[in-house]
């Protein structure tokens, strides 16, 4: 069975209903409205772009085993089981990734969800707080006494 | 098998210990007739809040998205400083930067903290560092005064806190960053329990005899407080803080997920600001304390013990003493096995509240088979989400039960 997606900017997407279901708001969609498939699902939040590379995500992963939810921390920290494919897929550039998180939290597609984290927090690894703010165009916005606290609190980081 | 929840409320420095249950053949619908006990003790710490939610402060500044407007009408107003602070990644929703922060190491997160104010805001959120904590050092661990970073920081290297102390270092003030998400769980952990507890209409009875609590509560299946359950334990005499300090301060004790010693629980319980503190809840105390078990008896009411029948090897698990500050407590649950369960407050009080087991708590949902419930994160977030919303029927067959049960009852 087939099931439409449409845009934030208006571009259509046909997709099985088994792919579409990764998203878990979609899937509780369907439910509501079984009957009434002759208009396209609208994603407020997505735009097209975005919305191609999730259902590209959604295909690949398809036959996943779905994960049970997330709540607690400890399956939270489980390594994500990143295969060749999801590799290449997270070669973007970290605006992409950005909206790719954004578009995956508002569809609720958990695992790449998971995998847009694991790739933010991956990004910031062992980078000094001045990389950090030329990265991602952050003000240093400390006063010179906040900065002398900082000074102090930064000592911890060679734990 | 009620759902309940339960929660400790009394703002003295004290102790509860709850214990537990039983249903005979006669009444047990459900499944095998079984019993089990829970004896708790309850520590509590002063308590912190304020009167007046609207003077709560975040002790980072951090305040609640509402007064964002509020502030946008004065003739000073800054603005945020969320998008500056944040650069390109302020495209991501607050939830989701935690989400992210929680995958990293806390030396990154100590970096991504000296980046910018909102960053020092966001790598703050004590959940990551208790998370953290507990990851790397299980229980081994001692309470630093006022958070889990700190403790964290301290285990991790002895000079924290005394370099802190020296140097006076308090934490930051922001000004003008708004974000629900971050005040929430400390808005929890301030607001307290008085507007909760001004319902009582679970019966309280004094002088029962076994026949007639058999024939009006047991049963119909109906909660009761029994007044003069516990009044002459001589657990009532003997325990207190001090007491457990003194007699057993190195015997590891079961909270939660973790193993600690009594005396770096009490330490923690003493200082803890979390919106859900570790709740104490072991089952091995009999073994673990010695001559703890002197302490306490079996009510008249629930000798009747058919797990009993076992064999202390066999049976499941069937008493606990409990332990916590105010706000700790036991989400919305049924108990297994078609248990019920009897409590004991020895010092404190615990605020019970049940629905009859066909109801759904407002807030909670479950799968089909119940095996998994989904709730609010804290028992604070339910009372100030949903406990309203529990007392709108005009009927009040259709309200939930709820008690307090204070010291020496049961």
């Amino acid at each position: 069975m087939k099931v439409t997606l449409e845009s934030s900017d208006g571009q259509v997407f046909t997709v099985d209903k088994e792919v579409a279901e990764l998203s878990v708001i979609i899937k509780e969609m369907l439910v509501i409205e079984q009957a009434n498939q002759d208009h396209p699902i609208p994603l407020l939040n997505v735009g097209a772009v975005e919305l191609a590379k999730v259902i590209e995500y959604c295909e690949h992963h398809r036959n996943d085993p779905t994960i049970d939810d997330d709540e607690d921390y400890d399956s939270r920290k489980k390594p994500i089981e990143m295969d060749d494919w999801d590799k290449q897929f997270t070669i973007v550039n970290k605006e992409m990734m950005f909206e790719l998180i954004l578009a995956a939290n508002s569809m609720q597609v958990k695992p790449l969800l998971h995998l847009g984290c694991r790739y933010a927090a991956d990004i910031v690894k062992r980078m000094s707080p001045t990389e950090i703010r030329d990265l991602f165009q952050i003000d240093d916005d400390f006063t010179p006494e906040e900065q002398d606290k900082i000074e102090w609190e930064k000592q911890w980081t060679k734990l | 098998m009620l759902h309940h929840s339960t929660l400790s409320k009394v703002p003295k420095e004290s102790f509860l210990i709850e214990m537990p249950t039983h249903e005979r053949p006669s009444t047990s619908r459900q499944g095998p007739p079984v019993k089990k006990q829970r004896f708790i003790v309850r520590h509590e710490k002063p308590q912190i809040t304020t009167k007046h939610t609207m003077s709560l402060q975040h002790p980072l500044g951090i305040k609640p998205l509402g007064n964002y407007y509020m502030d946008a009408t004065k003739p000073d107003f800054l603005g945020s400083c969320r998008s500056p602070s944040l650069g390109q990644i302020s495209r991501l929703t607050d939830e989701i930067l935690v989400e992210i922060l929680h995958l990293l190491p806390p030396q990154d997160l100590l970096n991504l903290g000296a980046t910018s104010k909102v960053l020092y805001a966001l790598t703050h959120l004590d959940d990551m560092w208790k998370n953290l904590t507990i990851e790397w050092f299980k229980g081994d661990w001692e309470w630093q005064d006022d958070s889990w970073r700190a403790t964290f920081l301290k285990r991790s290297d002895p000079r924290y806190e005394t370099l802190r102390i020296l140097q006076n270092r308090e934490p930051m003030k922001l000004k003008t960053f708004y974000s629900d998400f971050l005040f929430q769980p400390f808005y929890c952990a301030a607001i307290g329990m008085e507007p909760y507890i001004t319902v009582e209409n679970i019966d309280r009875r004094s002088g029962l005899t076994l026949e007639q609590f058999i024939q009006e509560y047991e049963q119909p299946g109906k909660p009761v407080i029994i007044t003069d359950g516990a009044q002459h334990w001589p657990a009532r005499t003997k325990w207190s803080t001090e007491y457990f300090l003194r007699t057993w301060p190195d015997t590891m004790m079961r909270a939660e997920s973790v193993d600690m010693t009594m005396k770096n629980y009490f330490r923690y319980a003493q200082g803890t600001k979390d919106e859900s503190p570790l709740y104490l809840f072991d089952k091995k105390f009999g073994e673990r304390c010695e001559g703890i078990l002197d302490d306490i008896e079996v009510p008249v009411y629930f000798r009747e013990d058919f797990f009993g029948m076992m064999g202390k090897d066999q049976r499941p698990d069937y008493r606990w003493l409990i332990v916590g500050p105010a706000r700790s407590g036991s989400t919305f649950h049924k108990d297994p096995n078609a248990t019920s369960a009897w409590n004991a407050v020895i010092t404190g009080s615990k605020k019970w509240i049940m629905f009859p087991p066909h109801i759904l708590p407002p807030g909670v949902f479950t799968n089909e088979d119940e095996s998994e419930v989904t709730s609010p994160v804290s028992l604070m977030e339910w009372f100030s989400n949903f406990y309203a919303s529990t007392q709108l029927p005009d009927d009040p067959a259709e309200r939930p039960l709820e008690g307090i049960c204070r010291e020496g009852e049961i």
